[in-house]
């Protein structure tokens, strides 16, 4: 091939690096004016924010709707408690309930009628009162089947709820939800529930606005549209402002709400960030007070900074593995036992450095008041999960058939059972393969019961032990190893019926002791929720659930 | 001319038939569905859910539904975002997708023509060598690599662009670069590649000979020539600037379509997988379709038949 190197008289050469110059000039003006656009160092949308009292905060996923009857993802409860308010609220430390709707409670001597006095100041954004016959309808919309509410159960306690949830029955006079007047509320339970009081600070109990929700469909139509911006109606704090598609919802202060004096912020914008690394990004560029997640390869760097914004809570979560305990090789429970023995958690937290989590001794997390102690079944111990494994057929793993852990596509639970794996391949001479399953795959097998050994994990929705052990109840949704133990039933139920609050820890750890034993889960550690928060943010404490009443939050730099 | 278009447009559909259909059943037929989440749905609340759906109905009656409903151009509702319909939802977000497309193309075309040309026509010099060291830099290098490296020189330490989101003007900045770079450096080389061999070509000669100023000659007669990689390669290219923009739509954190695209198969959104593969296929046919009239206008030996 020729260069192409034409004739050059001086006139056309110079003609021709006229002509480049003007292209080379031509690129660098469009370069220069793609930048100029954005071209000085401005004021960032954090900075504003701590001026003008307005908040951004990274909440992940877009939410689906903004009913706060089918709420279901962690990050949306923020919205939903932006939104709304439940008849009760909670202090922002340690989440006891406080007065919210109703002003003063009280319950009967046997514990099973519960009483609220709602008070008068208390307004939709629209002006309506807030009333008790709100709270009926609310409870009759959630309970209805049609609806389909994932957070029905939060109403089992009481009388007649679950039979009104299960059947098409249209008589709601059967549950024991009543209003006496306009202000006054009565709940008949089941049976004592000391954490009652607790679920009534839940979105699932909210209030919702039926004029609104009658005006755009029938009151138990799910996703009928009345939550969209310009037709939402709410009691809580904010209002509903603007909900843009795929980038932000914005809440404003509500000024009806009946402790608005209390409330600090003036606006809540929650963004929708995905993923973790585009989030952190965003909050080192100044344009979020408050992340969602944080990357786990980046908490390291963060915890070793001085004046850190890592903050991270210790959270009501267990992360386990669950046995598949109908089929061999784990309808055995020595195999079970020598599986959960043969694993050093030390060593399975170590692989997490920086993210605070905690090696599990048992099932229900600290942090309730409930401490167990007395069992060292969760301990390791590679020569006795040896011996188990030999007493069960298996002597140092020969003989013992292909098992295959199951996980969702995710560098840290790939991570955690990369070690795991090998603890069991080093202690037990058995060799687990680990199936990396996408999402959606994963939670049908996982439900279905087709695994042999999966990921399992709980957060609990309410602070006692029972909103741990009510998962392995015989039948219950969330019960994957299909463990059933009338033993383990009993003494969990008696335990959450019972108020006196020592014989109730004291009976949940005789209901853990004997899940222990049986050991349907291996528990591997109690889990954390790292935040990345602005040193701006006040009112905002760390606390169990991850909950945090907007009412108490401002800004100040 | 006419008959070319039309069988074409006629094949075309026949495709986007075949496309549908597979679509619709192989979603069907992937384990997990639009409501298995990590809690379990009781038996009763699915079963709400599937006759609010339709997805009750034997699977042969569903099919034809949405074919009927797809003639009358109703794309359905999202499972995933049960407010909106599949019609809102892609008139929301092809807009964005399709600025941050344009805006790429037009700095991938005017980057990737002008350093290939500048590369050409000084062959062998420093500005080749810088300009060819830019197109393999570009190809070498991936967006999500490209794209946190500007935002951290820009974004982080130089505070003149928000890292993510679409809100401001500036916001398109960013991620329009990124997205732009990563097709010049292949249109750059392409163009290079393009005009040299047609450079040396007798015609050029004669352009030379007959005293045509080099501009003239470079952008009259070579370009003509020398782009016709280019346009061959923009067809797809244009689609993959649009379909392939998942990436920088997660990373820039930008509501475009790209990203529906994605997540909706990892949703089990029936109806949102099928309304944005159907979009898609309609765009890359009608991409090559314009592809191919282009080529026979640039190119007199390509004759359509």
């Amino acid at each position: 091939m020729i260069a192409p190197r034409p004739a050059g008289s001086p006139g056309l050469r110079s003609r021709r690096a006229r002509r480049t110059r003007g292209l080379r000039g031509f690129l660098f003006l469009v370069l220069g004016l793609s930048i100029l656009a954005g071209c000085t160092r401005r004021e960032t949308a954090v900075a504003a924010g701590n001026r003008l009292q307005i908040l951004h905060q990274g909440i992940g996923a877009e939410p689906e709707d903004l009913d706060p009857h089918l709420t279901q993802f962690n990050p949306h409860f923020n919205i939903a408690m932006a939104l709304g308010e439940g008849l009760v609220g909670y202090d922002p430390h340690d989440l006891h309930p406080v007065p919210g709707v109703a002003e003063r409670w009280e319950f009967s001597p046997d514990g099973l009628v519960l009483t609220l006095h709602l008070r008068a100041s208390a307004r939709w954004s629209n002006g309506d009162p807030v009333t008790a016959d709100d709270f009926v309808f609310s409870a009759r919309r959630i309970l209805s089947p049609a609806l389909g509410s994932p957070y029905r159960y939060y109403y089992d306690d009481v009388r007649g709820a679950k039979e009104f949830s299960a059947s098409a029955a249209s008589d709601f006079s059967t549950v024991g939800i009543r209003a006496l007047d306009a202000r006054t509320l009565r709940l008949e339970l089941t049976h004592p529930t000391s954490y009652i009081l607790f679920l009534l600070g839940n979105w699932s109990w909210y209030p919702v606005h039926r004029a609104t929700i009658e005006k755009y469909g029938h009151f138990d139509q799910p996703y009928s549209g009345w939550t969209k911006p310009g037709r939402f109606v709410g009691n809580g704090p904010f209002t509903l402002a603007d909900w843009q598609p795929g980038q932000v919802i914005v809440v404003k202060k509500n000024a009806l709400y009946w402790d608005a004096a209390r409330v600090r912020l003036a606006e809540i914008d929650f963004h929708f960030i995905e993923n973790a690394d585009t989030e952190e990004r965003a909050f080192r560029s100044g344009q979020l007070h408050l992340t969602e997640l944080v990357p786990g390869s980046k908490l390291s760097t963060y915890a070793a900074q001085p004046s850190s914004p890592l903050v991270i809570a210790p959270f009501f979560s267990t992360y386990s593995y669950a046995f598949n305990i109908s089929h061999p090789p784990f309808n055995d429970v020595r195999v079970r036992r020598a599986f959960s023995l043969a694993v050093d958690r030390a060593r399975v937290v170590a692989s997490q450095p920086a993210s605070g989590i905690q090696p599990a001794f048992s099932f229900v997390p600290p942090g309730t008041g409930y401490v167990y102690d007395g069992d060292a079944r969760l301990r390791f111990d590679p020569a006795a999960a040896r011996r188990l494994l030999a007493a069960a057929g298996y002597p140092d793993g020969r003989g013992f058939p292909p098992v295959e852990l199951s996980t969702n596509t995710n560098l840290r639970h790939q991570e955690i059972a990369e070690v795991v794996q090998q603890m069991w391949a080093q202690n037990l001479g058995v060799r687990v393969t680990i199936a990396n399953k996408e999402g959606k795959v994963f939670y049908d097998d996982r439900l279905g019961g087709r695994f042999q050994l999966t990921r399992s994990g709980w957060v609990g929705d309410y602070i006692d032990p029972f909103a741990f052990l009510t998962v392995y109840l015989t039948g219950g949704g969330q019960n994957e190893p299909r463990y059933a133990s009338a033993e383990y039933d009993r003494l969990a139920l008696a335990a959450a019926r019972t108020l006196d609050e020592p014989t109730r820890l004291a009976r949940y750890r005789d209901a853990e002791t004997v899940l222990l034993r049986d050991l349907p889960i291996m528990p591997l550690f109690y889990d954390t929720k790292p935040h990345l928060v602005n040193p701006a943010v006040h009112g905002r404490f760390p606390n169990l659930l991850d909950f945090h009443p907007y009412q108490d939050i401002w800004l100040e730099p | 001319m006419f008959r070319f278009i039309t069988s074409r447009f006629l094949q075309s559909l026949l495709a986007l038939y075949v496309v549908i259909t597979a679509t619709f059943f192989m979603v069907r037929f992937v384990p997990g569905g639009p409501f298995t989440a990590e809690k379990a749905v009781t038996p009763e609340i699915l079963r709400n859910l599937e006759a609010h759906y339709g997805l009750n109905k034997p699977l042969y009656r569903q099919y034809l539904d949405y074919l009927g409903s797809l003639a009358h151009g109703d794309l359905g509702p999202s499972f995933k975002y049960p407010n909106r319909t599949v019609n809102e939802i892609i008139g929301d977000k092809v807009p964005v997708s399709a600025e941050l497309g344009l805006l790429s193309l037009a700095i991938a075309l005017v980057l990737g023509i002008g350093l290939g040309t500048l590369a050409a026509i000084r062959r062998n010099t420093w500005i080749d060598y810088v300009a060819s060291s830019f197109g393999m830099t570009g190809i070498s290098i991936p967006t999500f690599v490209v794209g946190p490296l500007l935002v951290l020189a820009f974004a982080i330490h130089l505070g003149w662009f928000n890292a993510s989101g679409w809100y401001l003007p500036s916001d398109r900045v960013l991620p329009c670069l990124v997205l732009g770079i990563a097709y010049a450096a292949p249109i750059s080389r392409l163009t290079r590649g393009g005009l040299l061999e047609v450079l040396h070509q007798d015609f050029i000669r004669t352009a030379r000979a007959k005293g045509a100023s080099e501009f003239r000659v470079i952008t009259r007669h070579a370009l003509r020539g020398g782009l016709l990689p280019v346009v061959s390669y923009l067809g797809p290219a244009i689609a993959g600037i649009l379909t392939g923009s998942f990436v920088i739509e997660t990373i820039f954190q930008i509501p475009g379509i790209g990203r529906e695209f994605v997540n909706s198969a990892f949703n089990r959104d029936y109806t949102l997988v099928l309304g944005t593969v159907i979009l898609y296929a309609a765009l890359i046919m009608a991409l090559n379709l314009l592809v191919d009239i282009a080529q026979a206008w640039m190119n007199p030996k390509v004759r359509l038949e």
